[in-house]
């Protein structure tokens, strides 16, 4: 019997996926209840669905953050850990399972959303920005503007990745004590985001410069996709520091 | 035998043993009969498979059992065996009685006395029926 | 075998195990007997690789415990399985991860324990979950197999059902079983050798039946003495 990582992995995988179905739904049936109700109302009131859509693109962002926590966390409290902890697995897999998780709830939900927010233009925006074809034409005449799109988003999903590794590292140096893991817990995703933070400050890459770039949209965009890769890069960077914290501590130290 | 019946406090494949040589000595198991295997007597008397080898070992060492290979394990003792272990469980028997009774303070004579009125009620009680 | 060289094991102000020496031989089933907080769950999460000692160390064949989880089916007194799961998927889920499932026996010992595969976890009793949590470890041909009171709180129908399968299936000589406990009572016919803990030290060892033919005394017994002693 083949027992490849991949098939454990996978595993891992739809059993963490599972976890987080409540979260998940939350998004999804907000979706389809704000694309019902565009499709079904009237045109007056459709370009008013533009805010739940906002709303929800925030909540499909964040939820993934509190779904790392819940993740995490229930294992302990549900005492499935004693499962988890006994596999002959490493903690990075472990860990890199619910990160999978967590990215697919955010990547999944935003595209809904983008689906969602496609069909609103497609059929009850178009009266009020130029055709469909003509908005397809700016983006085929400008690809910069695609990579921009593009980049932007990619450094939205290695900002979650970077907070989730934060949430993990947190919850796991918060299982090292265990009177006060809650309190462990909290400090350490506070400092560690006050550090990395002031880390990339003072590399070049911090949010200081976030801002500063994304006022320049209009200006050169190959500048600010290169900014903003950069930007990612040094996050993911950090991200993968913590991660392999996480992973080793979970590996070594911790205990039930 | 099951669960219940033996004695913890005594080693568990001594009563193994003794319960089989009991019923050769009452008659539910003849020389030549097949035994069960080790892991279903073990299963019905919910005992360690361990000590259930540890008894069928010592049956067939003392001569009780033989084994043959892809058949079985089997009773073989004879009539002669069977009456020899009948004596030895009886001198047992008697050695724990008059060791009981001579610390209750029974003398010879008194021992004797109570076992021929006991017999004489028995035989009575069953002339009776 | 399972040795444990000079362990020793604080938990705050309590100290679980001290200096414990020990070494289970391969191929038993092994009692480790105990009252309530003698250090007996200590010991074996600590074979299983879920905690560390303070002192002195714990080999498993000669190698660390976490990296021996491969050869090691622990079986924690707690739920430990996903609420939502069915039985078949508990069972998918372990048969991706241990190479030594044995889908035979499972299929096999699923009927002995009458149990079904769509039982959802936290539909069913507490018995129920006790075979489930059995057939999931037991259905691996795991060399090590350690049970973390695996009677408690059941009743004495599914205990007699337990103990069966754990005589049915037990392959002498190559499976070593460790059964930790506060009952002796229940699995007194069942171990070849037994350890008594209390306070985290071994205060009485040896092969079941060699202390019943030295001291005349049960298991039960044996223990009730070893712990009078201890507290004088």
């Amino acid at each position: 019997m083949s027992n490849s990582k991949l098939k454990m992995f996978t595993k891992l995988y739809l059993k963490d996926l599972h976890e987080v179905t409540a979260e998940i739904l939350i998004v999804v049936i907000g979706v389809v209840l704000v694309t019902a109700g565009f499709l079904l109302g009237s045109d007056q009131n459709a370009p008013l669905m533009i805010f739940p859509l906002v709303l929800l693109l925030g909540l499909a962002g964040l939820l993934p953050l509190i779904s790392s926590f819940k993740l995490l966390s229930r294992e302990w409290s549900q005492n499935t850990v004693y499962l988890v902890m006994s596999l002959p697995v490493s903690g990075a897999m472990i860990l890199g399972a619910k990160m999978m998780v967590l990215l697919t709830q955010y990547i999944g939900g935003t595209l809904l959303i983008a689906l969602s927010s496609y069909l609103l233009y497609v059929t009850r925006l178009s009266q009020y920005l130029t055709t469909q074809q003509q908005g397809l034409m700016m983006l085929y005449n400008h690809p910069q503007l695609l990579q921009s799109m593009l980049a932007f988003y990619l450094s939205g999903l290695v900002f979650l990745a970077f907070l989730c590794c934060i949430s993990f590292f947190s919850q796991i140096a918060g299982k090292l004590s265990s009177r006060f893991s809650g309190l462990v817990t909290a400090a350490t995703f506070v400092i560690t985001l006050i550090l990395s933070g002031k880390i990339l400050d003072a590399v070049g890459t911090g949010s200081n410069e976030l801002y500063h770039m994304m006022i320049q949209i209009s200006g050169n965009t190959a500048n600010y996709v290169s900014n903003m890769n950069m930007s990612s890069l040094s996050y993911l960077v950090l991200a993968v520091i913590l991660f392999i914290l996480a992973a080793v501590i979970y590996d070594r130290k911790l205990e039930l | 035998m099951s669960q219940l019946d033996y004695d913890k406090s005594k080693a568990i494949y001594k009563q193994i043993i003794e319960d089989f040589q009991k019923q050769l000595i009452r008659g539910t198991l003849n020389p030549g009969d097949k035994i069960p295997s080790q892991r279903d007597y073990a299963l019905k008397v919910s005992v360690n498979p361990n000590t259930v080898q540890r008894a069928y070992q010592e049956l067939e060492r003392i001569g009780l059992t033989e084994t043959i290979r892809g058949q079985g394990t089997f009773v073989k003792a004879d009539t002669a065996m069977i009456s020899e272990i009948r004596q030895e469980m009886a001198n047992d028997i008697l050695d724990r009685f008059f060791g009981e009774m001579n610390s209750l303070g029974y003398s010879q004579e008194q021992i004797t006395e109570i076992l021929d009125r006991r017999l004489m009620e028995m035989k009575g009680a069953i002339s009776n029926d | 075998m399972i040795e444990f060289d000079h362990v020793g094991k604080r938990f705050g102000s309590v100290q679980a195990l001290d200096q414990l020496n020990l070494q289970f031989s391969p191929g038993k089933i092994i009692g480790l007997f105990g009252p309530n907080g003698a250090g007996k769950s200590t010991a074996m999460k600590m074979i299983a690789g879920l905690n560390q000692p303070d002192s002195g160390h714990v080999l498993v064949d000669g190698q660390k415990p976490r990296q021996s989880r491969d050869k090691i089916a622990f079986l924690p007194e707690i739920d430990y399985l996903y609420g939502w799961w069915t039985l078949k998927q508990a069972a998918d889920f372990m048969r991706s991860f241990y190479a030594d499932w044995d889908d035979n026996k499972y299929t096999e010992l699923l009927g002995f324990l009458n149990l079904r595969e769509d039982m959802k976890i936290s539909k069913i009793s507490k018995g129920q979950r006790a075979k489930c949590k059995l057939l999931l470890t037991v259905s691996r041909r795991a060399p090590y197999l350690l049970l973390d009171e695996p009677l408690s709180g059941i009743d004495i129908l599914t205990r007699e059902e337990i103990i069966n399968t754990l005589i049915r299936d037990f392959r002498e000589g190559e499976q070593t079983i460790i059964i930790s406990t506060h009952e002796i009572n229940d699995v007194e016919s069942l171990v070849d050798e037994v350890f008594f803990i209390d306070q985290g030290r071994i205060v009485v060892s040896g092969s079941a039946e060699e202390l019943r033919i030295t001291q005349g005394l049960s298991l039960v017994e044996i223990m009730k003495e070893a712990f009078r002693n201890v507290q004088q």
